[in-house]
C-alpha cells in the first residue's frame, strides 16, 4: 500500500456513507412517498363465518399466538375497508386461516367522499330525481362517468362563489359593526350624533346585507338544486344498499376494471387532488394546498425580512466596527445564538411577538375588533410573528455566511476604490457589496433550508392544524399577515402521530415528506441559480 | 537608537574586495542619521508636492526617517531603492492610504500645490480625489470597462452620460487602451489580459485629471512586451501629469523617468535628475546600486 493510501480509502469510505445514507433516505422517501396514490385492486373476503368484507390490502404480518405451551404462528392481513358509518372502523386485522374465499369484483368501486372517508361498493343505478336512470354496474358506471365532471365543476363554481360573495358580505356587514363599536368607545354609550350617524350606518348595511345574502343564496340553490337531483346507489359487499350524491363523490374508479393507461390517469388525478386541494376528514384525506401556500409564504416572508437586518448587522461588525472586546463579545453572542434550541425561539416569539408587541398593536389600532369578538387580530400566531420568529432564528446564520463572504473581498479592490476617491460607505457598496453577494446567497440560502424545516417554533406561533383561509390570497389586502397558516413539516407531525384514522394517515405523511422535501430543493435551486449567476457576473474567473 | 538588523537588509558591498566604500550605507544601518544628497536642479523645477521633514512609524518600529524632497511638477519622478527600503510606505503615504492601517503614526508634513496633506482639517476623500494611484497588481473592480474608467466621476456624482463618455475616451485614448477596447466598453473587465488590466488602470487614475499620479511597481506584475508599452505610456502621460512612480528596476527608471530619488532603509540618500543620478552621481553608494553591484 502506498503511503498515505488507508487514509484516502478512510475518507473515500466516510464520503460513501454520507452519500449512501442521503440517497437512501431520499428514495426511501419518494418511494413509500409516491406509492400512496398508486390505485390498488380491491379484494372481496369472504370468511368461513359467511362474513364478507371489500377492501386493500394494506400489509400482511405473521404473529406469534400467546400461547405458552402450544407456539403456533398465523398469518394475517390487513384490510383497507372503509365505509366507516356502516362498519364502525376503517381497517380490520383478518386471519389468513379464516378466510373462505378471495375475489377481485370486476366492477367493485373505489369511492372517495366529501365527508366519510372512503366507500367501496358495487354499483347499481344512477337516480335523477329518485327515478332510475342507469341500471346495472356497467350501465351506472358509465352514465357516471359522463356526467360526474360537470357535476363537479358546478359543485366548485357554488363553493367558490358561496366563499367569496358571502364572504365578501360578511366582511363589509363585520367593518360597519366595528365602526359603530368604536365609535362608542370613542364617544360613550350615550345617544348623541357620532353614534346616531354610526348606527345608522349599520343598521342601513345590515339591510342590504341581508338583503344581497338572500340573494346569493337563492343563487347558489338554484344552482345546487341542479346538482342534488342526481344519485349514486351502491351495494357494499354485506348487501347494504347505500345512495350517494354524486355531488360529493370527489373521486371514484374501479380497480380491478382499468387497464394501465387508467391506471395512470387515476394516479394523476389523486396526485393534483392533493396538490391543489383542500384537505378533509382532518388533514388525514384530501389536498394539502393551504398548507403548500403556507409553507412557501412563510419562507418567502422570512427571507425577504432575515435578508436586510442580518446583512446590514454583518456589515456594520466587519466594516465598522471597532476590534476591540466589546465587537469579540457580540460576535461570540452570535455564533452561541446559532445553536440555541428552536422552540426558544418559539417560546421567545409567542412572548414577545404575540402577546407583547401583538398585543400592543391591538390595543393601539384593533381595539373595536377586540372588544367585539374577543378575538385579538395580531396579538395570537400569524404569519407575520411566525416569519419573525424564524428570521431571528436563522439570523446567526446569514451573519457567520455574510461575514464570511466580506472577509472574502480582496483587500486590493477596496484600495484600488479608496485610491479613487470613494468613502467607505461607496466602496462598500460599489465594490464590497457585490463581490459578496454570491457568499450572501449561500447564507440565504441555507436560512431558507433551515427555517422551511423547523416545527417546533411554528407550533406556538402561528400554524394551525386546519386553516384553510390562506394568508395570500385574492381579497383586498391581498396580504393577511395576522392570519394563522398551516405548514407542511406541521402536517406531517399532525397528520402521522396526532389523527384519528392514523393507519389511513402513515402513508399521507411519506407523501408530505417528498413534497416537502421537492419544494426545499426547488427554493434552494432556484436560490442556487442565483448565486452562480452573481458569480459570473461579480467574481474575475481567471487573472 | 541602536541599529535595527532586519533580514531585509541586503548585503552591503564590503570594503576590500572591489574598493567601493559603504561608510555611509554602514552609518544608516547603524541608525545614524546621514545627510541627504539632494542636485540643485530639483530645486530649480516647480513642485507639484512638498515632502517636509516626513517620518512614519508602524507602531514601535520606524520605517521612514525624515525625509525632506520636492516633486517637480509634470515630470516623472522614480523612487528606487532595495526591498524593505520604504518607498512603497512614502507612495501610499502620499494620498494617506496609510491612514487605512491601524498602528500608523507619522510626523512631519506633506504639501499638495501648497494645500497641507497631514493637517487635521483635510478631508481624506477630497484629497484622494486629486490623485490618483496605480498598484502594482492590476485591481479592476467586477464591472464593465466603462464603468472601471469612469468610477471616479461616478463617485463624485456625475450623471450626464455624455459627459461621462467623453472623459472614457479620452482617458482610454491616453493610457493607450482605445483601440483595443472601444467596441467592448460593456464587456467586464475582469476578462481582459493582465498588461490590459494596468492600462485600465491608469485610464481609471487619470480619468479624474489628477494632480499627481501615483504608481506603485506598475509593471512588475506584467510581461516584457506589457512593460514596454506601459513605459512608453508612461513618457507619453509626462508633460500632462505629474507622476511619481516607485520601482525597482533600475533600466525601466533610467528609461523611464526624469528624476529618481535613492532611497536605503526609510532614508533618502540622493536624489537628482536622472541622468545625472545613472551617469555621474555623487556618492558611489548610488554608483553601486544602481549599476546593479548590490540590492
Amino acid at each position: 500500500m502506498a503511503h498515505g493510501e488507508p487514509w484516502v480509502w478512510l475518507m473515500s469510505g466516510s464520503l460513501a456513507v454520507a452519500v449512501t445514507m442521503i440517497v437512501g433516505l431520499l428514495l426511501f422517501i419518494t418511494v413509500r412517498g409516491s406509492l400512496h396514490f398508486w390505485p390498488r385492486p380491491l379484494y372481496e373476503i369472504t370468511l368461513h363465518n359467511g362474513e364478507t368484507c371489500l377492501g386493500e390490502v394494506t400489509s400482511r404480518e405473521t404473529r406469534a399466538n400467546n400461547l405458552l405451551e402450544n407456539e403456533t404462528f398465523s398469518d394475517r392481513r390487513l384490510v383497507h375497508i372503509a365505509n366507516f358509518e356502516l362498519t364502525g372502523t376503517h381497517y380490520r386485522w383478518i386471519n389468513e386461516s379464516d378466510i373462505a374465499t378471495t375475489q377481485q369484483p370486476r366492477f367493485a368501486t373505489v369511492v372517495e367522499r366529501l365527508e366519510g372517508g372512503r366507500f367501496h361498493g358495487f354499483p347499481v343505478r344512477v337516480l335523477k330525481n329518485d327515478l332510475a336512470v342507469s341500471i346495472g354496474p356497467e350501465m351506472a358506471w358509465a352514465k357516471y362517468e359522463e356526467i360526474a365532471p360537470a357535476i363537479r365543476q358546478q359543485f366548485r363554481d357554488a363553493n367558490y362563489l358561496d366563499k367569496h360573495e358571502r364572504g365578501k358580505l360578511q366582511q363589509s356587514l363585520r367593518r360597519a359593526r366595528l365602526a359603530l363599536f368604536d365609535t362608542r368607545l370613542k364617544y360613550g354609550t350615550e345617544e348623541n350624533s357620532f353614534t346616531e350617524a354610526a348606527q345608522d350606518k349599520e343598521k342601513r348595511i345590515a339591510k342590504e346585507v341581508s338583503i344581497l345574502s338572500s340573494r346569493l343564496d337563492k343563487k347558489l340553490a338554484s344552482l345546487r338544486k341542479a346538482n342534488q337531483a342526481w344519485n349514486f346507489e351502491f351495494e357494499t359487499a354485506e348487501g347494504h344498499s347505500v345512495i350517494l350524491p354524486i355531488e360529493e363523490i370527489v373521486q371514484a374508479w374501479q380497480p380491478n376494471n382499468i387497464g394501465l393507461w387508467r391506471t395512470l390517469r387515476v394516479y394523476g388525478a389523486r396526485w393534483w387532488e392533493f396538490l391543489s386541494d383542500d384537505p378533509r376528514e382532518a388533514n388525514s384525506a384530501g389536498g394539502v394546498f393551504p398548507a403548500i401556500c403556507g409553507t412557501v409564504s412563510m419562507t418567502l416572508f422570512m427571507a425577504l425580512l432575515v435578508a436586510p437586518f442580518g446583512v446590514l448587522a454583518a456589515l456594520y461588525l466587519r466594516e465598522y466596527a471597532a476590534d476591540g472586546p466589546l465587537t469579540a463579545t457580540v460576535r461570540i453572542a452570535i455564533n452561541n445564538l446559532a445553536g440555541v434550541p428552536s422552540i426558544v425561539y418559539g417560546a421567545f416569539g409567542i412572548g414577545f411577538f404575540c402577546y407583547g408587541v401583538g398585543g400592543w398593536i391591538d390595543e393601539l389600532f384593533f381595539s373595536a375588533s377586540l372588544l367585539a369578538d374577543n378575538q385579538p387580530t395580531y396579538g395570537t400566531g400569524g404569519l407575520l410573528w411566525a416569519s419573525l420568529t424564524l428570521a431571528l432564528l436563522t439570523l446567526p446564520v446569514v451573519i457567520i455566511a455574510t461575514e464570511e463572504a466580506l472577509v472574502a473581498v480582496p483587500n486590493s479592490m477596496r484600495e484600488g476604490s479608496y485610491a479613487c476617491g470613494a468613502s467607505k460607505w461607496q466602496t462598500i457598496y460599489r465594490i464590497v457589496l457585490p463581490r459578496a453577494l454570491p457568499g450572501i446567497m449561500t447564507g440565504l440560502i441555507l436560512a431558507m433550508a433551515r427555517a422551511a424545516g423547523e416545527v417546533a417554533p411554528l407550533m406556538l406561533v402561528g400554524v394551525k392544524k386546519v386553516a384553510l383561509d390562506l394568508p395570500i390570497d385574492t381579497s383586498f389586502p391581498y396580504i393577511h399577515p395576522e392570519r394563522e397558516f398551516m405548514h407542511l413539516a406541521y402536517l406531517v407531525y399532525d397528520v402521522g402521530f396526532q389523527s384519528p384514522n392514523s393507519q389511513a394517515a402513515k402513508p399521507m405523511v411519506f407523501t408530505i415528506t417528498l413534497l416537502l422535501v421537492t419544494l426545499i430543493a426547488a427554493l434552494n435551486i432556484t436560490a442556487i441559480y442565483i448565486r452562480s449567476h452573481l458569480k459570473r457576473r461579480y467574481v474575475p474567473q481567471h487573472f | 537608537m541602536p541599529a535595527q538588523k532586519e533580514n531585509l537588509t541586503p548585503a552591503l558591498p564590503s570594503d576590500g574586495g572591489s574598493g567601493i566604500s559603504s561608510d555611509r550605507l554602514q552609518a544608516v544601518a547603524r541608525g545614524d542619521n546621514v545627510p541627504t544628497e539632494v542636485h540643485q536642479s530639483v530645486f530649480e523645477a516647480r513642485p507639484v508636492l512638498k515632502i517636509n521633514a516626513f517620518s512614519l512609524w508602524y507602531g514601535t518600529k520606524q520605517v521612514i526617517h525624515n525625509i525632506s524632497m520636492p516633486i517637480p511638477r509634470n515630470q516623472v519622478t522614480a523612487l528606487v531603492g532595495p526591498s524593505g527600503c520604504g518607498k512603497s510606505t512614502l507612495l501610499r503615504s502620499v494620498n494617506r492610504m496609510n491612514d487605512l492601517i491601524q498602528n500608523v503614526q507619522v510626523t512631519g508634513d506633506m504639501q499638495l500645490n501648497g494645500d497641507s496633506i497631514y493637517d487635521s482639517r483635510m478631508d481624506v476623500i477630497d484629497l484622494r480625489k486629486r490623485m490618483g494611484m496605480v498598484f502594482q497588481k492590476p485591481n479592476p473592480f467586477p464591472m464593465s470597462i466603462f464603468e472601471n474608467v469612469v468610477y471616479a466621476l461616478r463617485i463624485d456624482g456625475e450623471k450626464n452620460r455624455s459627459v461621462l463618455e467623453e472623459v472614457c475616451e479620452i482617458s482610454l485614448r491616453g493610457a493607450a487602451l482605445w483601440d483595443e477596447v472601444k467596441d467592448c466598453l460593456n464587456d467586464s473587465a475582469l476578462k481582459l489580459s493582465g498588461g490590459q488590466q494596468q492600462r485600465l488602470c491608469i485610464a481609471r487614475a487619470v480619468a479624474a485629471e489628477p494632480e499627481v499620479l501615483l504608481l506603485d511597481e506598475p509593471c512588475s506584475a506584467l510581461d516584457p512586451i506589457a512593460t514596454g508599452k506601459i513605459e512608453d505610456l508612461i513618457q507619453e502621460l509626462r508633460g500632462r501629469y505629474s507622476v511619481l512612480m516607485v520601482t525597482h528596476n533600475m533600466q525601466q527608471a533610467s528609461r523611464a523617468s526624469d528624476y529618481t530619488a535613492f532611497m536605503y532603509l526609510g532614508r533618502l540618500i540622493e536624489y537628482g535628475p536622472t541622468s545625472d543620478i545613472f551617469t555621474n552621481p555623487v556618492l558611489q553608494e548610488t554608483e553601486s546600486y544602481v549599476t546593479g553591484r548590490f540590492g
